[in-house]
C-alpha cells in the first residue's frame, strides 16, 4: 500500500519523480510524461511528494502495517 | 573484446563529496569559497536528501559552552546518561566542534533563519543525549535552501548518483567509483580528496515481511542511507564504536509516532510510564534500556509510554516542530487516530534489537582526527558518518570545517591524479555484475538483504553472546560465499539496492566482530555470557581495522585533548549572554 497519483490531476511536472528520496517513481524522459509508482514497497511515507505536488494529485495512504 | 572502461565516464576534480545531506552541502559551500573544484554526489536528489531531508527542528549546541574542558565534560555527561560510559569520543574532535560551531552557524545564518516565531533565538534544554543546549526552530526547508546555495556556488552536482567504492593508490585516496541510479551509467571520479558525508544507517528492510509487500521497518529519518561509509573501511579506514548497535529507532506504527527529536521541551523532559501509569522517569531519568524493558515486560508492566501531558500549553507549540524531523506524515497519522500529545501518550517499544542506526549520539562510524581525516590519507568524513559526531549541528559544523581545513591536505597533493587500474576495474566489475546476472540463478537484493537483517536480529540481538555471534559470523560467511556474486538486478534502481546490500553484508560482519571482541556488560551493551563490567575496558573503545579484507577489532582509548588545544579560543563568538546573535553578527 503506497502513495497514489491521480493522473487526472497530474500535469507531468515530475516534481515527485525528481524529489523522492527512495526513488519510488519511474517516468519517461519526454516532457509532460506522468510518473508512475513503481517501487511501492520501498515508499517510506515521508510525505515529500505529497507536500510538493503543485496540483495535490498525490494521495498518501497510511499502510496497514503501521496503522 | 570489450574493455572494462567501455561506456564509462571519467571525471576529475579537487574534491569529491559523497552525500548531499546537510554535512555534504556545507562542505561543498566552504570548499567552493576556497576556490576548490567540487563534485558532490547524492543517490537521491540534493533538494530533500539525507536524514534531515524532510526538515529539522533543532540544532544541538556545544559551542555555547565557555571552554573546551566544559564542552568535553558536557559530552561525557551526555554519553554517561545514554550509554553509561563517558569516554566515547576523540576529545580533539569535540574540541573542533566547540571551536568552530559559532563560526559555522554564522555562515548558515547568513542565508537561513534559525530564530523562533517571535524573532529571537529559542534555546531549548535537550532533555536528551546531546551535550549543551539546542536551538529550536522550524527547519522544514533547510535542505532546499542549502541545495539552492550549493547550486549557486558552482559545485558540480550529480544527483541520482551513488558512490560504490573509494579508490586509493599508494595508501591515499584518489577518487571514487559511482553509478547512476536511474540509467546505471558508471563513473570514475578522480579527486585529490574524498569527503564521505553519507550519514549513518537508516534504511532497514524488515526481514519479517514477505517480498512484494511493504518493506520498511523503521520510522526514523527516512532516506536511503545504508552504511555507505563502509566503503572507506574496505580500503583500510578504521571504524569506531561499531559494537554500540543498540539502536533506538521505533517501529513504524502510529502508536510509536517517532522518537526522532521528540525528546523534550525546554527545560522539561518527556516522561515515561508503565501501562498502568507508574512514573518511570522520576525513578530513573535515564534512557530506558532494553534490559530494563525486558524486566518490566516480565513483570507485566508493558507497553511503556512516553508522555508530554505534564508540559504547560504555552510550551507545547515547540512540539509541533518536533514532528518536522520525521515528516508531516507523523502529523497526518496523529490526525487519523486523533492522537494529541497534550492528552495522549505514545508507545515506546524496546523489545526488538535493531542494527546500528541513527541512534541518539550517532556512536558507530569512521574514526577521524581533528581535521576530520580518517586513517586513510585523503579520505575525510563528516556528519553522522563519523563516530560520535551526530545530528544536524555536527553536520553543519563538520561540513564547513572540513571545507575550510582540507586546503592544507589538498596543497600537499601534487601532480596528476593516478588511479590503481586493477582496483578500479574490480569495482567496475562489481557494479556491472548484477545487471549481467541470470535472473534464474540470481538472488534479488531485498532477499539477500533480508537474510542478513535476519542474522542481525537473531545473532546480534540485545543480549549478545559468543555462541550467537559465532553462529552469526558462520552463517553470514556462508551466505556471502554463496550469494554475494549472484546478486541480480533487473534495472538501475535494483542495482542501487544490490550495491547497498553489499554494504549491509559488510556491516553485519563488522558489527558481529566488534561485539565479539567486547567481553563485558556495560550501559546498553549486554553480553549474556559476560555479565560483569570489565575494569580493563573502562575508558576504551572498540576500533575495527581491515586486515586482508576481514574486520579485526582493537580495543584502545580514544585520543585525549592535545595540550595545544586546551587554551585555544573559539573561532567566533556569535551569541551574547542572552543567547542572541552579537551586534556584528552577519545573520538573518
Amino acid at each position: 500500500m503506497s502513495i497514489r497519483i491521480d493522473h487526472e490531476k497530474c500535469i507531468g511536472c515530475k516534481t515527485c519523480y525528481n524529489d523522492c528520496p527512495m526513488d519510488v517513481f519511474t517516468c519517461d524522459d519526454a516532457p509532460g510524461s506522468k510518473p508512475q509508482v513503481t517501487y511501492a514497497e520501498e515508499c517510506w511515507h515521508c510525505g515529500i511528494c505529497w507536500m510538493d505536488c503543485p496540483k495535490r494529485a498525490i494521495d498518501l495512504t497510511t499502510p496497514a502495517s503501521f496503522w | 573484446m570489450s574493455n572494462w572502461k567501455d561506456n564509462m565516464q571519467e571525471l576529475t576534480c579537487d574534491v569529491v563529496i559523497v552525500g548531499a545531506g546537510p554535512a555534504g552541502c556545507c562542505a561543498a559551500l566552504e570548499a567552493r569559497e576556497h576556490g576548490h573544484d567540487v563534485i558532490i554526489l547524492d543517490k537521491a536528489d540534493i533538494k530533500w536528501s539525507g536524514s534531515a531531508g524532510r526538515g529539522i527542528d533543532l540544532i544541538h549546541s556545544l559551542g555555547t559552552l565557555p571552554d573546551v574542558d566544559t564542552a568535553i565534560k558536557s559530552s561525557q555527561i551526555s554519553y554517561e546518561r545514554y550509554y553509561r560510559e563517558p569516554d566515547l569520543a576523540n576529545e580533539n574532535v569535540i574540541f573542533r566542534l566547540w571551536e568552530r560551531e559559532e563560526w559555522a552557524l554564522e555562515k548558515l545564518m547568513k542565508f537561513y533563519n534559525l530564530k523562533w516565531y517571535d524573532g529571537k533565538m529559542l534555546w531549548a534544554g535537550t532533555g536528551g543525549a546531546y551535550a549543551g543546549k539546542s536551538i529550536r526552530f522550524n527547519g522544514l526547508d533547510l535542505k532546499p535552501q542549502l541545495a539552492a546555495q550549493v547550486k549557486k556556488s558552482g559545485a558540480r552536482i550529480m544527483n541520482r548518483t551513488m558512490m560504490v567504492d573509494v579508490l586509493t593508490k599508494d595508501g591515499k585516496a584518489v577518487g571514487v567509483t559511482a553509478v547512476g541510479t536511474r540509467k546505471a551509467d558508471i563513473y570514475i571520479i578522480k579527486a585529490k580528496a574524498v569527503v564521505l558525508a553519507t550519514g549513518s544507517i537508516c534504511r532497514h528492510f524488515n526481514p519479517e515481511m514477505p517480498t512484494h509487500t511493504y518493506k520498511m521497518k523503521y520510522h526514523h529519518c527516512p532516506s536511503a542511507i545504508t552504511g555507505d561509509y563502509v566503503a572507506a573501511w574496505r580500503v583500510g579506514a578504521e571504524l569506531c564504536n561499531m559494537d554500540m548497535n543498540e539502536g533506538s529507532v521505533p517501529h513504524m506504527d502510529y502508536t510509536c509516532i517517532t522518537r526522532g527529536c521528540l525528546i523534550g521541551v525546554r527545560p522539561l523532559k518527556i516522561k515515561e510510564y508503565t501501562c498502568d501509569g507508574e512514573d518511570l522517569y522520576t525513578k530513573n531519568p535515564n534512557e530506558l534500556s532494553k534490559k530494563m524493558f525486558r524486566t518490566l515486560d516480565e513483570m507485566g508492566k508493558t507497553p511503556i509510554y512516553r508522555g508530554f501531558d505534564h508540559i504547560p500549553d504555552e510550551m507545547l507549540k515547540e512540539l509541533e516542530v518536533n514532528y518536522i524531523d520525521e515528516g508531516f506524515v507523523n502529523l497526518k497519522m496523529c490526525g487519523e487516530h486523533g492522537f494529541d500529545p497534550k492528552y495522549h501518550r505514545f508507545e515506546v517499544p524496546r523489545d526488538k534489537p535493531y542494527p546500528p542506526d541513527a541512534s541518539a549520539v550517532q556512536m558507530p562510524g569512521l574514526a577521524v582526527d581533528e581535521n576530520f581525516m580518517t586513517t586513510v590519507p585523503g579520505i575525510f568524513a563528516i556528519g553522522d558518518t563519523v563516530s560520535c559526531v551526530g545530528a544536524v549541528m555536527s553536520a553543519v559544523v563538520t561540513g564547513y570545517t572540513v571545507g575550510d581545513l582540507m586546503g592544507t591536505y589538498l596543497d600537499s597533493v601534487t601532480g596528476e591524479i593516478e588511479i590503481d587500474e586493477a582496483q578500479a576495474e574490480e569495482s567496475v566489475n562489481i557494479i556491472k555484475a548484477p545487471l549481467e546476472m541470470d535472473p534464474e540463478l540470481g538472488v534479488t537484493p531485498s532477499e539477500y538483504e533480508c537474510a542478513i537483517r535476519e542474522y542481525d536480529e537473531r545473532y546480534i540481538g540485545i543480549f549478545k553472546s559468543k555462541g550467537k555471534l559465532a553462529a552469526g559470523l558462520r552463517r553470514l560467511a556462508s551466505l556471502k560465499k554463496e550469494f554475494s556474486s549472484k546478486l541480480y538486478a533487473s534495472n538501475a534502481h535494483y542495482l542501487m539496492r544490490a550495491l547497498e546490500a553489499r554494504d549491509v553484508a559488510d556491516m553485519a560482519e563488522i558489527m558481529m566482530t566488534a561485539d565479539m571482541a567486547r567481553e563485558e556488560t556495560r550501559g546498553f551493551f549486554n553480553r549474556a555470557d559476560f555479565q560483569q563490567t570489565d575494569p580493563e575496558r573502562t575508558g576504551k573503545l572498540t576500533y575495527i581495522k581491515n586486515v586482508d579484507g576481514k574486520p579485526v577489532a582493537e580495543i584502545k582509548a580514544a585520543p585525549k585533548l592535545k595540550e595545544e588545544f586546551r587554551n585555544m579560543p573559539k573561532l567566533r563568538v556569535l551569541f551574547d549572554e542572552n543567547g542572541d546573535p552579537v551586534a556584528d553578527a552577519d545573520v538573518l
